[in-house]
């Protein structure tokens, strides 16, 4: 690591931004209903006025910290903070009904930071290497690498394929909405000259992942409160945890390098990672028909792996510019308003951005220990704080935060606009990751489609000529093959009437 | 607000067939082979190909719980974002977003004072944050006289 990104990353500035990001990550991923997507939207208004290494080291000190947050509601209500924890929640909450609450919740702490510099590690080893083999990739490898991006995205989504391609068309749609890339013309802009620069990206992510979230929490009845079973001491709970650990070794080990290895798949996130490594866990433990019961090592084996994940997803993002899960796409839209383009030759030109987001991994998971002791021995007050109280703020802020971006009330409109549509998407099973995806790839699989067609003059064979692109290209239309074909299975099970699902809906 | 599938899926087409429409309008600059229609003509095609895979190839029925609350709230908070859009420039920052937070505070169940008490200070929060750190021109409005 070079000096400049040492200095940069221990600088007051810094260390400050870090340490706020990580006691504000956790508080919101310890709230139930508000995820760690969230915190990222909420926070980026503020990430735009920072200096970008500081600005990525806030998202990554966010996300690592939200994503263990998340493990309190999940383990205290069974409600997970955000979708990565819902994995081995029903093992979590039984622990704590069986009055365990403290040593789970510790695991899960201790398992997290492990997979998380394992995460990060692995990070660093892996991505200059892809680095240096995508540096030879032009606009035609772009594309298609953006194309598998978007595919991914639609294949690891929970939704209908139907649905999920919808979500992506949504965004790929809102992602031409201005002034074109390649050729200048105004589209879908009515007129209207705020319009021209395109819908802002800031604005849209805090309508979708923010405003949704409010509209459906003011639809939901109060949520019940959560009868707390008894708790234990503090030393004993950490006893406990420290003796799991060291029972489960082999099973973090496993799902540290497991999680980020799924993490760097784009379109793979945590929450895809917490279940596989559960899944796995299962097949391979002693005990399996304990699983489900209110087993710790299921809970170590996902805690351990979706913050890995986090990591992992990172590699995608930095060599390619194509993002690995929701949270990366919001960070990729940061990196591009700054005038930074993420992409292969980030490794050669910025080294210290590089740099500086390792370190601020390393920093936040150790960071995170005590901010996650502090949380867990104050979980069950946290957990409480009333929705009415909360949802205010957030709307505020997400308000005011759009505004602050663009200095015009469009900012508004378009957090309602896009707030509404997140909104009634989620509330017909339309998932939202998709559309963030097309948003944000959306222009650059225009641009390079656009590129290598100036080049190849309209010969759209030209996209299968060099050997990368080819190989990329056939792996792409395979994936686009295979959703077809999952797309016929559902439309086929559905018809035949037999299906014992669709006889009780 | 759930809906039918049947009703997502025509809507979705209906909209695909619009955009479509609109991205047959944009001219092809001349030497090129695609223009700025291709890439919104994709979208369109997608979104009508899924919104007939949703409406038809699904047999759901709308859900029944759906209560006059599930959509009378999460409308009035829209309500409350659209009227924060309006009002923002000519009230000002404070006026505007004091009686976002306040009503907020009261679709969510609280009563009139403690939304007043936790409007209060917020605004006055926000302030400190947005306009005293950040330097983001907040507008003042109708407090233009007293602004600093």
């Amino acid at each position: 690591m070079s000096i400049s990104s040492l200095i940069a990353l221990f600088s007051p500035a810094s260390l400050a931004v870090i340490a706020a990001c990580t006691l504000y990550g956790t508080f919101i991923g310890a709230m139930p209903g508000l995820t760690a997507t969230m915190a990222v939207a909420l926070l980026v208004p503020f990430t735009y006025f920072m200096d970008p290494m500081i600005a990525i080291s806030a998202i990554v000190a966010t996300t690592t910290t939200a994503i263990f947050a998340g493990d309190v509601p999940g383990t205290l209500m069974r409600i997970p903070g955000t979708p990565a924890s819902a994995a081995y929640v029903e093992d979590a909450y039984r622990l704590s009904r069986a009055g365990r609450s403290r040593s789970t919740l510790m695991t899960s702490l201790f398992a997290a930071c492990i997979g998380g510099l394992v995460g990060v590690a692995l990070l660093a080893l892996i991505a200059p290497q892809l680095a240096r083999v995508a540096m030879q990739f032009s606009s035609f490898e772009t594309f298609w690498l953006a194309c598998l991006g978007l595919s991914c995205a639609v294949l690891t989504s929970n939704g209908s394929v139907a649905k999920s391609f919808a979500s992506l068309f949504i965004g790929l749609f809102i992602a031409t909405i201005g002034i074109g890339v390649a050729v200048g013309y105004p589209r879908f802009t009515f007129g209207y000259y705020e319009l021209f620069a395109g819908i802002s990206f800031i604005p849209a992510i805090i309508g979708l992942f923010a405003l949704s979230e409010i509209l459906r929490s003011v639809q939901t009845r109060r949520s019940e409160q959560p009868t707390v079973a008894t708790q234990e001491s503090f030393s004993q709970a950490l006893r406990e945890a420290a003796d799991t650990l060291r029972g489960f070794k082999r099973n973090i080990a496993r799902s540290s390098i497991l999680g980020t290895l799924i993490g760097a798949l784009p379109g793979a996130g945590a929450d895809i990672a917490a279940w596989i490594c559960y899944a796995i866990s299962r097949r391979f433990s002693s005990h399996p028909e304990r699983y489900g019961t209110g087993y710790i090592e299921g809970v170590a084996d996902g805690g351990a792996a979706n913050n890995a994940a986090i990591g992992g997803a990172w590699t995608p993002a930095l060599v390619f510019g194509i993002p690995g899960d929701s949270v990366t796409a919001i960070a990729i839209g940061i990196l591009l308003l700054n005038g930074m383009s993420p992409g292969p030759q980030i490794f050669t030109q910025s080294p210290e951005l590089v740099h500086t987001l390792y370190g601020a991994f390393a920093l936040s998971n150790l960071a995170m220990l005590p901010a996650g002791l502090l949380v867990i021995m104050a979980s069950s007050h946290i957990v409480r704080i009333p929705r009415r109280i909360l949802m205010p703020i957030v709307l505020l802020f997400s308000l005011v935060g759009a505004y602050a971006i663009t200095n015009s009330v469009v900012a508004i409109w378009t957090v309602l606009a896009l707030g509404a549509l997140g909104y009634v998407m989620e509330a017909n099973g339309f998932p939202l990751a998709p559309t963030i995806l097309g948003i944000v790839l959306g222009g650059i699989v225009e641009d390079n489609f656009m590129t290598s067609m100036l080049k190849a003059q309209g010969d759209l064979l030209a996209f299968f000529e060099r050997p990368w692109a080819a190989a990329l290209g056939i792996l792409t239309l395979l994936v686009w093959a295979l959703l077809l074909w999952r797309a016929a299975r559902d439309a086929l099970r559905r018809r035949s009437p037999a299906s014992p699902k669709e006889s009780h809906s | 607000m759930s809906c039918n599938d049947r009703i997502s899926g025509c809507l979705l087409v209906i909209f695909g067939a619009l955009v479509m429409w609109r991205a047959s309008t944009f001219p092809t600059p001349a030497g090129l082979t695609y223009g700025p229609g291709l890439f919104p003509s994709i979208a369109a095609t997608g979104l009508m190909l899924c919104g007939a895979a949703i409406g038809f190839g699904s047999r759901r029925r709308a859900t029944p719980n759906a209560t006059r609350r599930s959509t009378t709230r999460p409308l009035a908070l829209l309500t409350v974002v659209a009227g924060y859009a309006l009002l923002l420039d000519p009230l000002g920052f404070h006026i505007t977003s004091f009686l976002a937070v306040a009503a907020t505070c009261l679709l969510f169940g609280m009563r009139i004072t403690g939304s007043v008490l936790l409007a209060l200070p917020l605004v006055i929060g926000v302030h400190l944050l947005f306009y005293s750190l950040l330097h983001v021109p907040l507008p003042w409005g109708l407090l233009t006289p007293w602004a600093w």
